[in-house]
């Protein structure tokens, strides 16, 4: 069932980008077509080949078309990471490079997994030592500095 | 000057500590996703000012040719490439760490990489007036065969489902469109951010889909990325074991300085149709992309070959090929020199003096690459909880350092959420990466070949060079679609043997 949202996902996905580029004047538009029609060829193709696999499969009519997501601990620590990345480059605006990569380093480390005193000293300083030393003094890239300080 | 005075230029304690200290940053820079030796080159220019230009060029040729390397060993380690040029040796080098040969990946990629530098010094140092006439052969026909040709390598990379490979492979084309049309200067899916008016930026694009992805990918994992015994190994530059693969690296330097030749082509182009070429003309095609070393040896002899190739057209010509060429062009102008003809009469010694440096940094990156990865390769087993937010923090600061702009940053965490959800969901995230880095190669020449044909026949079916590259194309493809009839054959074999021995084990 999965393969069959993709499917169709993926098809509507090429539908959105035919309807944005509708207003495009032909000479742009040529090329950007051409690739839309391969992938709509490609993605009927896909549902096809989905549907089929639903046929052949065994199992219950109901087991076949049942879909679930399942919510273990591999997916909450992803998600998490990805909210701490998103937290991490809005921290970066607004309390500087130095500050918000402290938080993000200890934050991260936390969720991951446990995590001993030593590490939560030891990571830092030689990451944000190394970044400043290479960054700062040999490359003279000035790194983002917040709006607060 | 002859060679006794180029020679005594060059063993001076002077060129001693820059070829190191070139070295030293090029690897480590190389090996910071996101940090590509251009950018370091570029950043490091006012300090040259005050060099002699001899030295000046030849810190800039071994940071160079060290990032390339040091790109490639977080390739194979984490399966995160530093540079964009490490793509394709993450295609066997990570599943090689992933089977616990990560020692054996890291030597083969330091020597193919040291011999495959030299193939591409040696062109420079004896065929230079001749294959610069080659790169002044290719034009926007051309350009538009080679995007094909490259395009081909998506059957090879998509093992799992050529369907969804090739998908990826048109969703890829269709990144490379964002931005102004390069022909009629029209918008394309901008959405009015004007920071993408020049297009989705290349490195944040491409570190978001392969590095951030792969750090998504083992931020899954509680454990080591591998257990502690790859530690058992070391790792050691052996040249015996690349006899096994000569015609691969043959082939490999030869096509990476060809691709060097030509402007715009880089060192990325040139791993993709080595490892393309090499799956080709293998006995065992099904064996790549699943640890196969012949892979890495063909990426990594390329690459590291495009840097002798690249240099011919600048050096002869005064045309730089890539960012990293303008550049050195840049510095050879700053010391009052006019790169062309004049390079290899007038200012010989010069020239020269720079060619032999670039071969002394080779054999410095092998020694100093080799005792880098050794201690780079022990982060392996540390836990993810450490490497992850380590990795990340670089590929931020990276990206970041490249124009000093959050949304650069902002691309890169995007991207690679797709890379994750292209991955998780069998898709070929390889196949998207080699449509987004080839789209503009292939739009631009196509619609470029069809202004200048005036209506008439397209040029790239009318200039002999097209005809040679349009065979490629063709052979290229026929040989996927064969690989990929007998891998299916293998797949099916296998699973029938498998049938066969749980049916006798139940």
């Amino acid at each position: 069932m999965p393969e069959l949202l993709k499917s169709i996902l993926i098809f509507f996905i090429s539908l959105l980008i035919y309807w944005l580029t509708k207003d495009y004047p032909l000479r742009s538009v040529i090329y950007i077509r051409f690739l839309l029609y391969i992938l709509f060829v490609l993605s009927a193709l896909y549902i096809i080949s989905s549907l089929k696999s639903i046929i052949n499969s065994k199992g219950t009519l109901k087991e076949r078309w049942k879909f679930k997501l399942r919510f273990n601990q591999e997916l909450i620590r992803l998600l998490s990471l990805i909210v701490i990345l998103v937290l991490y480059v809005v921290g970066l605006k607004y309390i500087g490079y130095f500050v918000s990569t402290l938080a993000f380093i200890w934050i991260t480390m936390f969720v991951l997994g446990d995590v001993n005193k030593k590490s939560l000293l030891v990571l830092p300083v030689i990451l944000l030592g190394s970044i400043y030393l290479f960054f700062n003094i040999l490359l003279k890239i000035q790194l983002p500095v917040g709006l607060l300080f | 000057m002859n060679l006794l005075e180029i020679f005594s230029a060059l063993f001076s304690l002077e060129i001693f500590i820059v070829i190191i200290l070139g070295t030293c940053i090029g690897l480590v820079a190389g090996s910071i996703p996101g940090v590509t030796g251009t950018m370091v080159v570029g950043a490091l220019i006012p300090f040259t000012f005050t060099m002699e230009a001899t030295v000046a060029l030849i810190l800039m040729g071994a940071i160079y040719g060290a990032a390339i390397t040091g790109g490639s060993i977080p390739a194979i380690v984490f399966g995160a490439p530093g540079t964009p040029s490490s793509i394709a040796t993450t295609f066997d080098g990570w599943k090689m760490t992933q089977q616990g040969k990560a020692a054996e990946a890291l030597g083969l990629c330091i020597s193919s990489s040291f011999i495959g530098g030299v193939i591409g010094v040696i062109s420079l140092l004896l065929f230079a007036p001749l294959l610069s006439r080659v790169a002044l052969m290719f034009g926007s026909g051309e350009f538009f065969l080679m995007g094909l040709w490259g395009m081909t390598l998506i059957a090879a990379l998509s093992a799992e489902s050529i369907l969804k490979g090739l998908i990826s492979g048109v969703f890829g084309l269709i990144l490379s469109l964002i931005g102004m049309d390069p022909i009629v200067g029209f918008e394309r899916l901008t959405f009015g951010i004007l920071e993408l008016y020049d297009g989705l930026p290349l490195v944040p694009t491409l570190v978001g889909l392969l590095c951030v992805s792969q750090i998504l990918m083992l931020s899954r994992k509680t454990q080591t990325i591998n257990q502690p015994m790859i530690l058992t190994d070391e790792v050691t530059v052996s040249f015996k074991k690349l006899k096994n693969y000569r015609k691969t690296i043959i082939r490999s330097g030869l096509l990476g300085t060809l691709i060097g030749l030509i402007p715009g082509a880089g060192a990325n182009i040139a791993s993709f149709f080595s490892y393309s070429e090499a799956r080709r003309s293998s006995d065992n095609p099904e064996n790549f992309g699943q640890g196969e070393p012949e892979g890495v040896v063909a990426s990594e002899t390329a690459n590291n070959a495009v840097k002798g190739g690249s240099l011919i057209p600048m050096l002869t010509l005064g045309i730089p090929g890539s960012p990293m060429t303008a550049i050195l062009l840049g510095a050879l102008m700053i010391q009052g020199i006019m790169p062309g003809p004049k390079m290899f009469t007038e200012y010989a010694g010069l020239t020269y003096t720079f060619i032999f440096g670039l071969m002394l940094s080779l054999v410095a990156m092998l020694f100093i690459g080799t005792f880098f990865a050794k201690h780079i390769i022990k982060i392996v087993t540390f836990p993810t909880n450490l490497i992850v937010p380590a990795i990340m923090c670089l590929s931020i600061v990276g990206t970041y350092s490249i124009n000093g702009r959050l949304f650069d940053v902002m691309v890169l965490i995007i991207f690679g959420i797709i890379g994750y959800v292209v991955s998780v969901h069998g898709f070929s995230k390889a196949s998207l990466v080699l449509g987004f880095v080839l789209g503009d190669i292939i739009e631009t020449g196509y619609f470029r070949s069809i202004i200048l044909s005036k209506g008439g026949m397209p040029i790239f079916l009318t200039r002999p060079l097209s005809w040679v590259i349009l065979t490629f194309v063709v052979i290229s493809l026929w040989a996927s679609i064969r690989s990929l009839r007998q891998s299916r054959v293998i797949t099916s074999q296998r699973g029938r043997s498998k049938k066969g021995v749980d049916g006798l084990s139940g």
